[in-house]
């Protein structure tokens, strides 16, 4: 990737990556740190995109391993589902629930999981976006839904 | 495809003319019905609106990567020092860096092929070409630049005065010709003392956490600068 390509991009999606990272993160200075190493990180390791996906659906995936990653601290990652949770009052009290388990669990997971739990109970993404974000099929993101879903409730058994 | 509500996803994808026409017109109807489909919209637009684009990717520093304890090599001998800092003032110069071969500070000839790494500091806001032994302070930037008659892979490792080492440039390819800037600079840490900044040029990609600058593979040729850091 040359620099202008870089320069390109940035003015073409740095935009998402921004508001994508405040949403995750509600910092503005966290986030624009954020948009830095997502642009860095493409401009360095071009590779990782390699066009598997569309460029959006990458950046939106490498934003929220960005963010997780500045997440590390457990009590933070609850924050974040908590901030998620609240103000949704349409969701249905079962819905609401696993919400709360998956708040619960988020700060023990692992990246990818915790990535999992994000796009389903955070950004509420279907089962065919978050195959494209992961690069798998439909169904096995059923079966990582499964398993989550199983993990959360073994967790509150 | 049938939306049910949108996704943060599906509006970044919207707004990055990713979706198809009938997607598209789909979404943006059912958005017009729904509110909190909408808002999310609006919101997408708004800040596509309002985003600047102030400052350029190619001025980002570089977060260094967390130090890894530098176990595996001994301690840097004196004397490598002097040939570091006559290595580093010929890069310095760059008087007649494309003409080749020329003879290195230790007395050894640079053959033909053999690449070069020289640096710009940014202190305060203003920007200087980097000498032998160049003093800088914690927060200034280095900026470098390569100057090499091929295409060549290119790493920048730095040996800090605790003896941790940063990758400084990951393993990039760059091109042939006269102080090609880098367009990645880096922030230094507030790690006091003197620094080795050691350039490596490789015929093909390598990987820069393993590779032994006092003892490049074939194919590969080092350059070093010195940075002496001082407190602000």
């Amino acid at each position: 990737m040359t620099g202008s390509e870089l320069e390109q991009l940035y003015r073409d999606h740095g935009h998402a990556v921004l508001r994508r990272a405040k949403r995750l993160l509600r910092d503005d200075d966290d986030a624009r740190d954020i948009v830095q190493d997502v642009f860095l990180d493409v401009f360095r390791h071009p590779e990782r995109f390699a066009a598997r996906s569309s460029i959006a659906t990458y950046l939106y995936s490498a934003t929220t391993h960005a963010c997780l990653n500045r997440l590390r601290d457990g009590r933070n990652r609850t924050r974040l589902v908590a901030i998620e949770t609240a103000g949704r009052s349409h969701q249905s009290p079962a819905r609401g629930e696993t919400r709360a388990f998956a708040c619960e669990l988020l700060a023990g997971l692992p990246a990818d999981e915790a990535a999992l739990a994000v796009y389903l109970y955070c950004d509420e993404l279907t089962h065919e976006e978050v195959a494209g974000l992961l690069g798998c099929s439909r169904r096995h993101v059923g079966d990582l839904a499964s398993q989550l879903r199983r993990r959360i409730m073994e967790r509150v058994a | 495809m049938i939306w049910i509500h949108l996704s943060e996803l599906a509006v970044d994808r919207l707004l990055a003319g990713e979706l198809a026409a009938g997607d598209e017109a789909a979404m943006r109807d059912h958005a017009a019905d729904c509110a909190r489909c909408g808002a999310l919209l609006d919101d997408a637009l708004a800040v596509q609106r309002t985003f600047v684009p102030d400052e350029s990717p190619l001025r980002f520093v570089t977060p260094l990567p967390a130090p890894r304890p530098f176990a595996d090599r001994p301690p840097r001998r004196a004397s490598t020092f002097g040939v570091i800092a006559a290595v580093a003032a010929l890069a310095a110069g760059l008087a007649v860096a494309l003409t080749w071969p020329h003879a290195n500070a230790d007395g050894s000839v640079r053959t033909k092929g053999a690449a070069i790494v020289g640096f710009f500091v940014e202190h305060d806001g203003q920007i200087r070409r980097g000498a032998p032994h160049e003093t800088v302070m914690p927060g200034d930037r280095v900026e470098l630049f390569t100057t090499a008659l091929e295409p060549v892979w290119f790493a920048a490792i730095s040996d800090d005065a605790r003896g941790l080492r940063n990758v400084y440039v990951a393993p990039r390819r760059v091109e042939p010709g006269r102080e090609q800037l880098l367009p990645v600079a880096t922030e230094l840490d507030d790690t006091l003392g003197t620094e080795v900044v050691t350039g490596v040029f490789c015929e093909s990609a390598f990987d820069a956490g393993t590779i032994d600058p006092d003892a490049p593979p074939h194919g590969c040729s080092v350059d070093h600068f010195t940075l002496v850091k001082v407190s602000r």
